[in-house]
């Protein structure tokens, strides 16, 4: 990317027809901008638009790739394994994840929808780390979840299940 | 909690709800359930999510499933409670190891077990599969994995002698499965038990024979 391209701004629109005004390379972090822009060819001109994801939600996600933007790329050797193995996540994206959970989930789902990686993985890190240690019950409080399980199905679960221990 | 839909006839404004039903962590796609759970390592946490609700219990369960660690002394508890055709999970499992064989193989009767254990197991799902001894493993076992197994390129099975009994066999037209097939032949006795696994095993594309240096003399 040339240091114009890099200044140059581009314009997004938000699910609730809302214009957003960022730095190309801010709006770049997401693959699916990326590859729009790419195919546009002259970006700036051209709205684009981010069909599922609601304004409010959109600028969070603009915010974190903000503060991402020169982040070096993912390669793709690192994707599987080291993504994975560990939980943690750096103090600012655990600030930036302090959000209730309706926009955690709006988050995690615009990452996915706009092909952002590494916010996808804080986003299901946070989750993960809000499940890690609760009992089933405590599970579906802290979510909101509805036991649709009879005593009887539960009962079969837990027997089933009897034999994976923590080694 | 997610609102009730009210079964009232008639009325069609509980059609189109205007407001956004809100987000929860049950309106992620399957395929996120699945990245958010890779997240948590620990089988206990799994198994936590496993009794939460169905949706995220199916989940958890394909995950949980993939590796199954069983110890061989826990064998005939763990054959009645998980090894069932109800138990879903099961078809989930790619790699198995058996703990503990060291100890208590010598008994026939976890021989006799485990070979239930790999009876139960759906076919061709196991991709690896690691039975933790330096005994001997019954030829019952090691068959058993050969035939219902058919994906499976890691198995680590210790002193494999000679072909089992072809009565242990449960049903002879798996047999058709075999593609390679690796004999031991010490006895006369062997000899015919061979004799038999070869005009089952139609299909071997690949035959190794092994002879100790005074087998031919009594075969």
């Amino acid at each position: 990317m040339s240091a114009t391209e890099a200044e140059q701004q581009v314009k997004l629109v938000s699910s609730d027809n809302v214009e957003i005004i960022t730095e190309r390379k801010v709006a770049e972090r997401s693959m699916l901008i990326k590859n729009m822009i790419e195919d546009l060819g002259a970006p700036g001109e051209e709205p684009i638009p981010i069909m599922n994801v609601s304004e409010a939600v959109l600028r969070k996600v603009l915010e974190w790739c903000s503060h991402h933007k020169n982040d070096p790329a993912p390669t793709q050797d690192d994707d599987a394994d080291s993504r994975k193995k560990t939980t943690d996540i750096e103090d600012w994206d655990q600030k930036f994840m302090q959000v209730d959970q309706e926009m955690l989930f709006e988050i995690i789902l615009a990452a996915n929808y706009m092909d952002i990686k590494a916010l996808l993985d804080v986003g299901c890190k946070t989750v993960a780390n809000m499940i890690k240690g609760k009992s089933p019950e405590e599970i579906r409080k802290t979510f909101n979840i509805q036991n649709d399980f009879t005593p009887e199905e539960e009962e079969q679960i837990r027997r089933e299940n009897e034999w994976a221990e923590d080694r | 909690m997610p609102p009730k839909r009210s079964s009232q006839t008639g009325s069609k404004r509980a059609k189109k709800p205007k407001i956004k039903p809100s987000v929860s962590i049950l309106s992620l796609p399957a395929e996120l359930h699945l990245l958010l759970i890779s997240h948590l390592p620990s089988r206990k946490d799994l198994k936590r999510l496993c009794l939460t609700c169905k949706s995220l219990s199916a989940v958890a369960t394909s995950v949980l499933y993939r590796h199954v660690v069983l110890k061989l002394c826990r064998l005939r508890t763990h054959l009645e409670r998980t090894f069932n055709e109800k138990n879903a999970g099961l078809l989930h499992v790619r790699h198995l190891t058996i703990t503990d064989l060291h100890r208590e193989y010598e008994d026939n009767r976890h021989g006799c077990t485990l070979t239930e254990v790999l009876r139960a197991l759906p076919r061709d799902v196991l991709l690896s599969c690691s039975l933790e001894t330096s005994k001997l493993v019954g030829t019952e076992v090691s068959f058993m994995l050969r035939i219902r197994q058919r994906q499976l390129t890691n198995c680590e099975l210790h002193a494999i002698k000679t072909v089992p009994p072809i009565d242990c066999i449960p049903d002879r037209d798996e047999l058709r499965n075999v593609t390679s097939l690796s004999l031991y032949l010490a006895s006369r006795h062997d000899r015919q038990r061979a004799a038999a696994v070869l005009l089952a095993a139609s299909n071997t594309q690949n035959l190794a024979l092994t002879i100790p240096d005074d087998g031919l003399r009594k075969i």
